[in-house]
């Protein structure tokens, strides 16, 4: 893909508690593959990689985050820039769902922007042992004005859709990722004070 | 004969009209042009704005036709004569109805002859124009005479309808007087002391509105109803059914926020250092800078002496590079004078002044600064939102002060070189709080704000720098009695008491007794002794900027995609990790891998059910942490129990704070301000919204309306939202520039209102309950760009104007009196004016202008020729008269 094709480079989080599958999720979009012996993340990790969403060629530079505690002194300060962010949980355990607050509070204080898109997913739905209803993501999703979906990095299921939704939101939403080429809104004062000046006898006889 | 001089056709059409519709039925062929109708309809008799031809003519189309440069007009009659025949031949033959005009002579005598044609009519437009008005068309009987002759009408034909109108001009606003301030800001700044430096100022230099036009209106009467000759004359401006008011503002009105705004762009564009700015004098000391530890703690046990010249012994005493300052200051040469550098210092810095300074920080920094609703509650400020994602810094923070300095410094203080000696003053004093310990106020507390400038977090990193540094001074004061304090400097100390550990620890063999211990983890025991497992002290991470930040991620990000790239990204960020791991060995010392993980990443950790939980539990690794090889298991292999504060330091105070200050130092007062552009843009802003006036007014016509909506807030707003995409930009100065006369064109805006409501609310604007109708008639004014005063002369509208132009005459007349006398005067007067008419007229004074209309509907050229319009305009002006006549005739009964 050539360069002046991308219509621009995004920056994508994921973030969760420690085992729920983000680095499964994104080696699922990314390479296609699945290892069941992935090992788990040192701080930050991320991957690149192109898709093309509604005729419209993105690059998104995908980080990969480490969610345990200890390391969320750590990968905050790679929130920053980001426009998206994949927040995930683990279907088979409750706990991994009930610290989405937190994980929410963690995006809010860090990331250096508030119209970031956020997408939650609810990961590993291959597994039998559900804890967390689909429509318990549903309404938190909803609560928090987030996209959803559930998936399984392991068969694939609502991985790619995962990240095009997310894409998509982002690239729909004005001001997020253009820049101030030219601006929608903005207006020229100086065109303006030309016309008027041909309007020879402007302000009546005087 | 070429045509080389033809190049432009513009149809114009008034800005109010639709384009009129262009399909022609046969039905109406026997009706007269549009451009006939048009001269004979009263409605566009005397257009608030419009092209002159419009006004002259009263068309609505037309075309015309003038020499692309307009140094080289149409001199010769027989080359406009020449232009004009093809025009006419060129629209009979298009079968054109719009009449064409040619411009001839010089632009600014606005000379046009024209021709229209069409349903067998044909019109010439004709015009003279004189210094002087011949005498016999000075007034409405000469005027008809004129227009009768031409027409060699008789008199029973249909009488010509006549509109007149007289315009006033009111240029004096005695009792008004322009109210700005100068910015004279050395006076203030000296004499008052340093209130106006953290407000930018505001507003028009001098009288943004410059006239008032008063127009007294007859509109379309008979002839025979108005007399006006050359002995007497009833057009008495009292009598006339309508009067029209009209605000002439001054163009390109410089106004103070927006030059300082602009003063201070220019600064931006400059890239010179500051020795090249000031010479090798102001050099700063980066590198060979020696702290001065006996006197660290001076600063803040010295009783504060509130006195400036304390403070400016403090600034000398306390660097070298202030001596050099002095020095060169001695000389007197220095771009900013020592008198006014105080203030200004001890506003950037105000704890220097001592416990009770005059301009202390807000205790916490915010986006906006507080707002009071009209009814002085506390509310919401009406931008809050918009300049919440602001990538700026709080409100009078530091940084928010230095800007705002800043602009003060580039505009009425010296510009570019005081801006570089200011800049290098701020960079001694910071490297004097370095150097003692001394916090940076006005700055948020923590680690930096990626969400706020550069400059704020390059503050936020030295004030981190400085409290790790106290807290590590501190500790190793209060241990150098049994420590040995050798290579303090080596290793991170950390505030714990170990006293109790080691006596319960006693028994242990020195190498492996227990170190860093926080407290006990829960319930949990380790795996292999049954022992507590106890939390470590551990280090903090590396606050970094976000300049570091981005080096850090493109070191990460130059490591590749592929698996080696990760592994070594891990390894990188393992250094945490191994970290972590040995302060963890160091107070655990017989823990195991397992033990960590519990601690550590407790869902990596699979425990069996139902084990004794006085036992050590039962349980595996999760199958990741199991892989053979993998990253955990080979850094915990490599991990030596060393606790926190004898590892080496993740973050290295002293490293990070001389970087800092190097990175400040190597700022120029160029780049220095382009750092600073949004906040002081977020200054303007909320300089801007502190003019209440700001969010009643409609958007000024000038400006086109952004998102159909016609308030000057949703202008605000657009602005406020493009300084806030900006500033998530690198600095582009043209584009603040942009921003800039955006700001200036809403700063007119609302100072052309202050200006109107001062002139005709008077007094009456502090007042509470001033009429309602005035208000409304300020906003009108500004709004359009004429306003007819409701209920005519009499009207409560026509009062106020009236009272403004008695009150200029009134001052003409008596120039030596005292104004205050007239105070009670303007009442008087109204009562006269209402009286008797005579008075009326003397109380406008003279009209500035007079304008004629004639027109009537005569068989011309011949008395069996169809009545066909004709119409003409006089303009009557002090130095001008100009008579415009549309006289037509049929082509076909000639």
């Amino acid at each position: 893909m050539a360069d002046q094709d991308i219509l621009t480079t995004l920056k994508i989080l994921i973030i969760g508690e420690s085992g729920v599958g983000k680095s499964s999720l994104l080696l699922r979009f990314t390479d296609d593959t699945f290892d069941i012996e992935q090992s788990a993340t040192i701080g930050v990790d991320f991957k690149v990689k192109t898709i093309t969403v509604d005729g419209n060629t993105v690059k998104l530079a995908i980080w990969d985050t480490a969610g345990q505690e200890r390391f969320r002194t750590l990968t905050p300060s790679y929130y920053r820039g980001a426009q998206g962010v994949i927040l995930v949980y683990d279907v088979t355990k409750r706990n991994t769902f009930a610290k989405l607050d937190m994980w929410l509070n963690e995006l809010e204080t860090y990331s250096t922007r508030t119209d970031i898109v956020k997408m939650l997913v609810g990961n590993k739905i291959d597994k039998e042992k559900v804890e967390v209803s689909r429509e318990d993501g549903l309404k938190f999703a909803r609560r928090h004005a987030m996209l959803f979906i559930e998936a399984s990095a392991k068969t694939r299921d609502g991985v790619q859709c995962a990240f095009e939704e997310l894409v998509q939101k982002i690239v729909q939403t004005p001001g997020l990722w253009e820049m101030d080429h030219r601006p929608q809104g903005s207006f020229s004062v100086t065109n303006q004070r030309d016309d008027m000046d041909n309007y020879c006898s402007y302000c009546s006889v005087l | 004969m070429t045509h080389h001089s033809i190049v432009s056709e513009t149809v114009e059409s008034p800005p109010d009209e639709p384009e009129p519709s262009t399909d022609f039925d046969d039905e109406e062929a026997e009706k007269l042009p549009k451009a006939l109708e048009d001269m004979m309809n009263r409605e566009n008799d005397f257009p608030a704005r419009a092209h002159c031809l419009v006004r002259w003519y009263g068309l609505r189309e037309f075309v015309t036709i003038c020499p692309s440069n307009p140094n080289h007009p149409i001199m010769s009659p027989s080359k406009a004569k020449l232009l004009l025949s093809s025009a006419t031949i060129a629209a009979n033959n298009t079968n054109c109805q719009v009449p064409i005009f040619v411009q001839v002579l010089w632009p600014n005598e606005k000379m046009y002859l024209g021709v229209g044609l069409g349903s067998g009519v044909r019109t010439d437009y004709d015009m003279v124009h004189f210094r002087q008005a011949p005498p016999q068309c000075t007034h409405l009987t000469g005027l008809l005479d004129v227009f009768k002759n031409k027409l060699q009408c008789c008199v029973t034909s249909p009488p010509v309808l006549v509109s007149v109108r007289f315009t006033y001009v009111l240029t004096e606003w005695p009792h008004t007087l322009w109210t700005q301030q100068p910015p004279d800001f050395d006076a203030t700044l000296t004499e008052v002391g340093f209130s106006d430096l953290g407000k930018l100022p505001f507003g028009a230099l001098s009288d943004p509105v410059s006239e008032l036009h008063l127009s007294a209106t007859w509109p379309c009467v008979t002839e025979d109803v108005l007399v006006d000759s050359d002995v007497y004359s009833d057009l008495d401006p009292g009598s006339a059914p309508l009067w029209t008011a009209r605000l002439v503002t001054s163009t390109s009105q410089p106004c103070l926020l927006s030059e300082y705004l602009t003063d201070f762009i220019h600064v931006c564009r400059n890239n010179q250092s500051i020795s090249q700015i000031l010479g090798p004098d102001y050099t700063q000391d980066v590198d060979g800078e020696i702290a001065e530890f006996s006197s660290a703690l001076d600063r803040l046990t010295e009783p504060s002496v509130p006195s400036l010249s304390s403070v400016v012994g403090r600034v000398r005493k306390g660097h070298k590079g202030a001596r050099k300052f002095v020095s060169a200051q001695s000389g007197e040469n220095s771009p900013i004078p020592t008198d006014i550098l105080i203030p200004i210092l001890n506003y950037l810095f105000p704890d220097a002044e001592g416990d009770d300074p005059s301009d202390p920080y807000p205790s916490t920094l915010t986006q906006v600064p507080e707002w009071l609703a009209p009814n002085g509650e506390a509310a919401d400020h009406p931008l809050k939102a918009l300049l919440s994602n602001m990538k700026s810094s709080g409100v009078d923070g530091l940084v928010w002060r230095l800007a705002v300095v800043l602009c003060h410094v580039a505009h009425s203080l010296g510009g570019l070189p005081a801006a570089a000696h200011l800049w290098h003053e701020v960079i001694l004093e910071l490297r004097f709080r370095w150097d003692h310990a001394v916090l940076i106020p006005g700055v948020s507390s923590g680690v930096p704000d990626l969400a706020s400038t550069i400059l704020h977090q390059k503050f936020q990193m030295l004030n981190c720098c400085i409290n790790r540094r106290k807290a590590r001074e501190q500790s190793s004061s209060s241990k150098s009695s049994n420590e040995d304090g050798d290579d303090e400097d080596e290793f991170y100390e950390c505030d714990e008491d170990m006293e109790e550990d080691e006596k319960s620890n006693g028994s242990r063999s020195s190498w492996d007794k227990p170190e860093g211990r926080i407290k006990r983890c829960a319930k949990l025991r380790l795996l292999k002794t049954n022992e507590p497992l106890y939390i470590p002290f551990t280090q903090e991470p590396a606050p970094m900027t976000e300049d570091r930040l981005e080096e850090h991620a493109g070191v990460l990000l130059r490591l590749g995609t592929d698996a080696l790239g990760s592994q070594l990204r891990a390894r990188m960020m393992s250094a945490s990790l191994l970290s972590d791991m040995e302060s963890f060995k160091a107070a655990n010392p017989s823990a195991v891998l397992e033990d960590f993980v519990r601690w550590y990443s407790p869902r990596d950790w699979i425990e069996e059910e139902g084990s004794d939980p006085n036992q050590p539990p039962q349980g595996s690794l999760s199958t990741r942490m199991q892989i053979p090889g993998n990253m955990w298991r080979e850094v915990w292999t490599n991990a030596k129990p060393v606790p926190a504060r004898r590892q080496k330091r993740l973050f290295d105070d002293t490293r990070e704070a001389e970087q800092v200050l190097h990175w400040l130092a190597s700022l120029g007062p160029g780049s220095l301000c382009c750092n600073l552009l949004p906040t002081a843009t977020h200054a303007s802003l909320c300089r801007l919204a502190e003019e209440r006036l700001l969010f009643d007014l409609p958007a000024p016509s000038s400006l086109p309306q952004p998102c159909h909506s016609s308030s000057l807030a949703t202008v605000l707003d657009v602005i406020t939202q493009r300084a806030v995409r900006l500033s998530r930009q690198p600095p582009d100065t043209n584009k603040y520039q942009e921003l800039a006369e955006q700001i200036a064109e809403v700063e007119v805006c609302v100072a052309r209102a202050q200006s109107v409501r001062h002139k005709i609310l008077g007094d009456a604007a502090r007042a509470e309950g001033s009429s309602q109708h005035l208000e409304e008639l300020v906003l009108r004014l500004l709004d359009s760009p004429e306003v007819s005063l409701e209920g005519g002369p009499r009207g409560p509208a026509a009062l106020a104007v009236r009272k403004l132009f008695q009150q200029a005459r009134k001052a003409s007349l008596l120039l030596d009196d005292s104004p205050q006398d007239d105070f009670s005067l303007p009442e008087h007067r109204q009562s006269y004016g209402n009286s008797g008419h005579s008075g009326a007229v003397s109380e406008l004074g003279k009209p500035m202008g007079r304008e004629y209309l004639l027109r009537t509907l005569v068989p011309f050229p011949t008395a069996y020729s169809r009545p066909v319009p004709h119409r003409m305009f006089a303009v009557l002006l002090p130095n001008e008269f100009r008579l415009t006549g549309a006289f037509s005739q049929d082509t076909t009964f000639s």
